[in-house]
């Protein structure tokens, strides 16, 4: 997907987290970092799965059930507080344990990043119009009663 | 006792002297590999992939740097 989008406002954080009972999953995080080699991206290890875990109440996932195989989408606005924040959009790749129709579809899911970034670039655009004004407004010395030329002497006749 | 006398004795005692040495540098560099290997961002395929602590950090704090731009997450098995 990041391939298909090459806009500068997208980030990418992908976190490997060891679900499948294989073992090697640090190493196997390397070697598949390996494979996103784009600069907006960056790689974690979650050894313990914990993010796996606050994310599955959040996607309502069955219980028991990490969040993991799951592709979630935050707009611009969205920041990370006490909680890992509820996505803006999001898709998986868990069969029947979560929604059919979230599953994971690489067309929606860049159809939705796009949207989000063509309404953020808008929303930035407008907001450089209003701004233009102020910033030249700001730029403009006052003119007030002390800076009118004041008229000294007498008039000539 | 001469110069020549001393000379070779000089000698054979540097030589186990200079083994300890280089000795002492690859293990110093041994040990600073491991430690990088151990470290949070070791490299993998020239890609750093960060080991994240309990309170996932430093992804929270990035997250929030870069607020103001769309972002993906993606919570994956490697195997």
């Amino acid at each position: 997907m990041l391939a298909q989008i090459p806009d500068p406002n997208l980030r990418a954080y992908v976190v490997w987290l060891p679900v499948l009972p294989s073992g090697a999953w640090e190493s196997a995080a390397r070697r598949a970092g390996g494979r996103i080699p784009d600069a907006r991206a960056t790689r974690y290890f979650d050894r313990d799965a914990h993010l796996g875990h606050l994310y599955a109440p959040i996607l309502h996932l069955p219980e028991g059930l990490p969040a993991w195989d799951v592709y979630l989408v935050f707009a611009p606005p969205v920041r990370w507080e006490d909680k890992p924040p509820a996505p803006t959009y999001w898709m998986h790749q868990l069969g029947r344990r979560a929604p059919p129709e979230l599953r994971l579809d690489g067309d929606q899911i860049a159809r939705v990043v796009s949207e989000l970034l063509t309404t953020a670039a808008r929303e930035s655009h407008k907001t450089a119009q209003i701004r233009a004004p102020l910033d030249a407004a700001c730029l403009t010395p006052p003119i007030g009663p002390l800076m009118l030329p004041v008229a000294t002497g007498s008039r000539p006749a | 006792m001469t110069s020549k006398e001393i000379g070779p004795l000089n000698h054979r005692a540097i030589e186990p002297l200079k083994e300890a040495v280089a000795r002492a540098a690859i293990l110093t560099l041994a040990a600073l590999l491991l430690l990088g290997s151990a470290n949070c961002s070791a490299p993998g395929h020239g890609l750093p992939l960060t080991v994240l602590s309990n309170d996932l950090e430093p992804l929270r704090t990035e997250f929030n740097q870069d607020a103001g731009k769309v972002r993906l997450l993606l919570l994956v098995d490697p195997t």
